[in-house]
């Protein structure tokens, strides 16, 4: 698993310290739901399998964010952070869900919501079907360097592998995505 | 399909597909309480966390300290395991103190005159009926006699000790009376001096291993007064400490004698053995032919003589009663 740059432990602090760093911690995770939450939860809906998992997957990031503020040293990274812990979360969900689907088919939630509405709008999308068509890591280089406009440095800390890699699943990720949407287009 | 008549899909193309495609995405409305009520459950799990983590390092801290302490209360920790061969050499070495000899019920005698004048403690002097080992089982051993003082050098003799060895290391020690002080010459080197409570004078003396830790305790008689004999307990503590016991503030507390005063007749004797003293208190009020005998056991510990177990009652004739009557504890020296 990747570590975020300037994501190191740091000594234990007094209690008021400690209180500080929540406080700030509480401020950040606002800040950070407004401006980021949307799109964190989007990003989830195109590496996840499962689009009514992505929003559980996000809000358990930031949970986790919120509780490791106080060890984060570059606050400005938090957002780089949230992205790492969806795509770690978004992987280990997947890998959950291969193992269910091995043993028993997981029944589809019955309830209808306007949510559903929307996800369903989205699984129908023709770009969506054939991502999920790909290998996980060309799905997660395609989604980290097209949709969340990360550089190829970026989303190789981001998932773990050298530039070079996210280089080559990319371009055959793209490669594969054109033939199967060239009959749409 | 018709590959040829495909073109590449360009990544901005891609970027706008992929947009499009989770626009439809809207956050729902419950997502900030969700998340907040997240970090309240983690924030509410991690102080009972903390404190129940706690609360097992402290008992693992306490589990510790109470293995690696030398448990007190366990019999198999005494510091130093007497090795046998040494003790019984020492035996034939013809060591300063009085003869000894190691009996095969592990009390020891004391005396070179042959089994006929031996003393030993052990030997009855009255008759079973108020034996205190019927009724105090020689299993129940006296409170405190496992205690093993630390600062005593480590033990090389045999438990029991022989008679006289005060230091525990199988040699017997050299004891001289000096008016009201007890003079102890260890084999180990070192001597100490005991000073006896005002106004006793030491007149005899005899070793003897009274809670069979291995090191011998030195009973001495301190003083005569009508007829009744007093005598103290001496333990020795640590190289340079040899005190007198007491046993409830009496420094004297044992005695053997007797008074009379009109028809009724007061009696008293003990003996010693290897898990205290057994002091014997005999009131005759027919003129001594029967005596109401009560035996009372004393434990020797470090912080003094201790009754325990519960005395015993019994009525004897004179010629059972009376052999009980005296201070057997090994032979008594000058």
């Amino acid at each position: 698993m990747t570590l975020v740059e300037g994501w190191r432990p740091v000594p234990a602090r007094s209690d008021a310290a400690r209180s500080a760093v929540a406080r700030d911690a509480d401020q950040a995770l606002t800040a950070l739901y407004a401006e980021h939450y949307r799109s964190l939860v989007r990003l989830a809906a195109l590496l996840l399998d499962d689009i009514g998992l992505c929003e559980e997957v996000v809000q358990d990031a930031y949970i986790r964010v919120h509780a490791a503020w106080g060890r984060l040293q570059d606050k400005d990274k938090a957002l780089a952070y949230l992205r790492q812990t969806v795509v770690n979360l978004a992987r280990s969900t997947l890998r959950r869900r291969l193992v269910a689907l091995k043993h028993a088919p997981k029944p589809m939630p019955d309830a209808a919501s306007a949510e559903e509405g929307a996800y369903s709008l989205v699984e129908r999308a023709a770009v969506v079907q054939a991502l999920r068509e790909l290998p996980r890591r060309q799905r997660e280089a395609v989604v980290l360097r097209y949709y969340a406009d990360m550089s190829e440095a970026d989303a190789a800390a981001v998932m773990g592998c050298s530039v070079g890699s996210v280089k080559a699943y990319t371009s055959r990720g793209l490669a594969a995505l054109s033939t199967k949407l060239a009959d749409l287009r | 399909m018709n590959g040829s008549e495909q073109s590449q899909l360009g990544p901005e193309e891609l970027s706008r597909l992929l947009h499009a495609a989770v626009e439809p995405i809207r956050p729902s409305p419950e997502a900030y309480r969700q998340i907040k009520a997240g970090v309240e459950r983690r924030r509410r799990w991690r102080a009972p966390l903390f404190a129940a983590g706690g609360a097992v390092l402290a008992g693992l801290a306490v589990l510790g300290v109470l293995l690696l302490r030398p448990g007190a209360s366990s019999s198999s920790s005494r510091v130093v395991e007497p090795p046998p061969a040494l003790g019984r050499s020492s035996l034939n070495s013809g060591s300063p103190g009085p003869g000894g000899a190691v009996s095969s019920n592990g009390s020891t005698t004391v005396g070179s005159s042959g089994p006929g004048a031996s003393q030993s403690a052990t030997e009855p002097g009255i008759t079973p009926t108020v034996d205190p080992t019927s009724n105090v089982p020689s299993s129940t051993s006296p409170p405190g006699s496992e205690g093993n003082s630390p600062t005593r050098p480590p033990l090389l003799g045999e438990r029991p000790a022989i008679a006289g060895d005060v230091d525990g290391d199988g040699k017997a020690d050299t004891v001289r009376l000096n008016g009201a002080t007890v003079e102890v010459t260890r084999s180990r080197g070192g001597t100490e001096v005991a000073k006896l409570p005002t106004g006793a004078t030491a007149t005899r003396w005899a070793g003897f291993d009274l809670d069979g830790d291995g090191y011998s305790e030195l009973v001495v008689q301190t003083g005569s007064a009508s007829g009744v004999d007093t005598y103290a307990v001496l333990r020795f503590m640590a190289p340079g400490d040899i005190s007198v016991l007491d046993n409830n503030g009496s420094t004297s507390p044992v005695t053997a004698g007797g008074t009379s005063s009109g028809s009724t007749t007061t009696s008293t004797g003990f003996a010693c053995s290897n898990t205290g003293i057994r002091q014997v208190v005999g009131t005759s009020t027919d003129g001594g032919a029967n005596y109401d005998v009560t035996v009372t056991m004393l434990a020797v510990t470090i912080d003094g003589l201790t009754q325990f177990g519960t005395p015993s009652t019994g009525a004897l004739p004179a010629t059972s009663a009376t052999p009980s009557f005296s201070a057997r504890c090994g032979d008594w020296s000058k």
